[in-house]
C-alpha cells in the first residue's frame, strides 16, 4: 500500500518545506566516552574462558551496551586479532601513563593469563539511541544498537506520505490564514489550528490575542486548548472573533470544507490530489460560542467515554509555543505538535524541549519548518 | 492548625525589593491559601489554592478548576491571575504594575506552565508550601523560575516549606478518592495515591529544603 502510493505520488512531492522532526537532547547529543583498559587476547581459543572470568571479576555496570569482544585487523592481512574489555579506568588508571596487569589483578586468582599487555582506551558510555550515535560510538568501540525505526525515519524526513504532507500543509494554511486575520486586527501574527486526526476533523482555530488589551496569555496555544475545553462543554473565556473556531459552534462550514478535501485526498490514492489548499478559506466570520449542547449536557453528568482534553489531537501552529504554552500543551495532552518557525524563547526545541522532558509524564512529537516561508511572511509588514 | 515557620529562603536576600512581607503576613496568607485547596477539594478538584496579594490586600485568588472547565491550564494560579487583572481593570489600575509587585502565595510549587506564566507578567515572589515533584517548575523538574528565558523579564524568587504538609495532606485526601474526570482506563490500580502526584514526605523535610537553599545559594554565588 505505502509501495503504491509513493508510486503514484512521484513527482507530487513539490513541497517548499519540509518537516523537521525536534529531537531530544539525549538524540542529538555527541557520542559522552568512557575510559576503559582492554587487552588483546594472544590465544583465541582462551577467548571465552577469559571472557567468564573478566565477566565475574568486573561486571560492566550501566554499560551492557559494550560489546566486551571487539575483533580487529592484525598484523598480517586476513589475520583478525581480538581485543577484549577489562574493566572500566579508574582515574588512576587514567593518569598513568602504563598500566599493567599485576595493577589491575592484584592476587586476584585470575591475574590475566592469556591477555595481551592492557591499555587505555576510550567507549561510548550510553547506548547509541540513533544510527548516528551509533556510527560514532562504534569508532571507539563496538556497541550494540536496537535501532528505533520510527524514530530513524523521522530524522530522515521520511515518516510522512505525500498525502500526509498535503494534510499537514493544509492545517498548516488554515492556521496560516487566521494568523493574517489576527494581524490585520492588530494582534501578533500567530495563528493555531487543533486537529483531531483520526477524524480528520479541525477542532479549533483561533489567533493570537495577547496584544490590544484582552488578557496577557491569551497566545494562540493557550485559546486553542480553551476553545477544545469550550467543544467538549467547558471552556473558560468567550471569544469573538472572526475566523475562531470550535467544533461546537454553530458556525462550522471550515470544518466541513477541509474535512471534505481530505477525505477526497485519502480516498484517491491514485493521483486525484487537487490542491488541498483550498480549504484554507476559514470562514471570516466564524464564531466561536460557549452554548452547551446535548453533547456537552452528557459530558458534564460524567460520560466518559467522549474525548479528553486534547487527547488524540494535533496542533499546527505558525510560532513555536513558549515554555507556558508548551507546558500547557503537556497537561492538555496532546498528540502531536506542527510548527512553522522557531523562537528564540521557544519551548519545544529552542530554549526548552518540553516535549521529551524527562520526568513529566506525557510526551509527544513536534515536527517544525511547516509552512516556514508563509510563516516568516507573516513577520514581514 | 500548626504553625509551620521553618521555611527557608530559595536565593539569600529574599525580600524582594519590590515587596515587603514579615512572617505573620506569609503564614495569615498560606492559611487563606489552604482554605481555597480545601475549596477545590470540595468540589472534587487538584486541592491546590492560592492568593495574590498587592499592597497587603488580596486582589486575586483561584484553586484548582481542570475538571469543571474541562482545560488542564486551569490551575490555581491561572485563575487568580484573571482575578487579578479583572481587579486591575476596575480600579483603573496598570497591570504590569501592579503584578511586578505583587506576591503569589501557593499551596503547592507552581507547575512548569505556571512558573512561565509568572515570568511574563513579572511577578516578583512567590510562597509556596509543598513541592510538585512532577510539574514542578520552581526547582522540582525545572527552573523556570531562575533561567534566563528570552522576553520572560527577571527570575523570581520563591520562599518554600509553608504549611507544607498541610498542602500534602489535602493532595493525599484527594487522591484517595481518585480523578473523577479522569478515562476510565487511564487508571492503574497499581499506583499509590502518592505516585500520582505527590512530592514523597521526605522530598519536604528540612533537609530537602536546605539542600535546595543551597544549591539556589550557589546559583547565585556563581552569578
Amino acid at each position: 500500500m505505502a509501495k503504491k502510493q509513493k508510486v503514484s505520488d512521484c513527482g507530487v512531492d513539490n513541497f517548499n518545506w519540509k518537516p523537521t522532526f525536534v529531537l531530544s537532547d539525549d538524540d542529538t547529543q555527541p557520542v559522552e566516552l568512557v575510559n576503559i583498559l582492554a587487552a588483546s587476547i594472544t590465544n583465541r581459543q582462551d577467548t571465552s574462558q577469559i571472557l567468564k572470568s573478566l565477566s565475574e571479576l568486573f561486571p560492566l555496570n550501566g554499560l551492557h551496551h559494550l560489546k566486551r569482544v571487539k575483533s580487529c585487523k592484525g598484523e598480517t592481512k586476513n589475520d583478525v586479532a581480538l581485543q577484549i574489555i577489562i574493566c572500566l579506568a579508574s582515574d588512576q588508571h587514567s593518569q598513568s601513563k602504563h598500566v599493567s596487569l599485576k595493577q589491575i589483578f592484584g592476587d586476584k586468582p585470575f591475574a590475566g593469563k592469556g591477555l595481551g599487555p592492557p591499555f587505555l582506551t576510550k567507549a561510548a558510555k550510553f547506548p547509541p539511541r540513533t544510527r548516528q550515535q551509533f556510527k560514532d560510538a562504534s569508532i571507539y568501540w563496538p556497541t550494540s544498537f536496537h535501532e528505533d525505526k520510527h524514530l530513524t525515519r523521522a530524522i530522515a524526513g521520511q515518516l510522512f506520505t505525500v498525502s500526509e504532507k498535503h494534510k499537514i500543509q493544509c492545517y498548516m494554511e488554515k492556521a496560516v490564514a487566521v494568523a493574517k486575520t489576527g494581524k490585520e486586527r492588530g494582534q501578533a501574527p500567530i495563528g493555531a489550528v487543533i486537529v483531531d486526526p483520526i477524524n480528520e476533523e479541525v477542532i479549533a482555530v483561533c489567533h493570537d490575542l495577547r496584544n490590544v488589551g484582552r488578557h496577557p496569555f491569551f497566545h494562540a496555544a493557550m485559546i486553542c486548548i480553551d476553545l477544545v475545553a469550550a467543544s467538549q462543554g467547558g471552556g473558560t473565556y468567550k471569544y469573538n472573533e472572526p475566523g475562531f473556531y470550535n467544533k461546537n459552534s454553530q458556525y462550522n462550514s471550515a470544518n466541513q470544507e477541509c474535512k471534505e478535501s481530505s477525505t477526497s485526498d485519502v480516498n484517491s490514492i491514485s493521483g486525484n490530489h487537487k490542491d488541498p489548499c483550498a480549504c484554507n478559506t476559514n470562514g471570516e466570520d466564524g464564531i466561536s460560542t460557549q452554548q452547551v449542547t446535548t453533547d456537552n449536557i452528557a459530558l458534564l453528568s460524567g460520560d466518559k467515554s467522549g474525548p479528553y482534553l486534547c487527547t488524540g489531537y494535533d496542533l499546527y501552529i505558525t510560532h513555536e509555543p513558549c515554555i507556558m504554552c508548551a507546558m500547557a500543551l503537556v497537561h492538555s495532552r496532546i498528540n502531536r505538535v506542527f510548527y512553522g518557525i522557531m523562537c528564540p524563547n521557544g519551548a519545544l526545541g529552542s530554549r526548552y524541549k518540553i516535549h521529551t522532558q524527562s520526568g513529566l509524564n506525557h510526551h509527544f512529537e513536534v515536527f517544525k519548518g511547516i509552512l516556514e516561508l508563509d510563516c516568516n511572511q507573516l513577520l514581514k509588514t | 492548625m500548626r504553625v509551620y515557620l521553618s521555611f527557608t529562603f530559595c536565593q539569600q536576600n529574599s525580600m524582594a525589593d519590590d515587596v515587603s512581607l514579615d512572617e505573620e503576613g506569609i503564614r495569615k496568607w498560606m492559611e487563606k491559601s489552604l482554605d481555597m485547596a480545601h475549596d477545590a477539594l470540595f468540589n472534587g478538584e487538584v486541592p491546590v489554592g492560592c492568593l495574590m496579594v498587592y499592597k497587603d490586600e488580596v486582589i486575586g485568588k483561584g484553586r484548582n478548576c481542570v475538571n469543571e472547565t474541562r482545560n488542564a491550564t486551569r490551575h490555581a494560579e491561572m485563575v487568580a491571575i484573571d482575578e487579578v487583572i479583572g481587579w486591575c481593570e476596575k480600579s483603573n489600575q496598570v497591570k504590569e504594575a501592579v503584578f511586578s509587585k505583587t506576591v503569589l502565595y501557593v499551596t503547592v510549587e507552581p507547575c512548569i506552565m505556571c512558573a512561565g506564566a509568572l515570568r511574563l507578567l513579572h511577578v516578583p515572589l512567590v510562597v509556596y508550601g509543598c513541592s510538585n515533584e512532577r510539574f514542578g517548575g520552581c526547582g522540582s523538574v525545572l527552573n523556570v523560575h531562575k533561567d534566563d528565558i528570552d522576553n520572560h523579564g527577571k527570575p523570581f524568587k520563591c520562599i518554600s516549606g509553608i504549611f507544607a504538609e498541610e498542602a500534602i495532606a489535602l493532595l493525599k485526601d484527594f487522591y484517595k478518592g481518585q480523578n473523577p474526570n479522569a478515562p476510565n482506563p487511564k487508571i492503574k490500580p497499581e499506583k499509590k495515591p502518592e505516585s500520582l502526584k505527590m512530592p514523597k514526605p521526605a522530598d519536604i523535610s528540612n533537609t530537602q529544603l536546605h539542600n535546595t537553599c543551597t544549591r539556589d545559594s550557589s546559583h547565585t554565588a556563581l552569578k
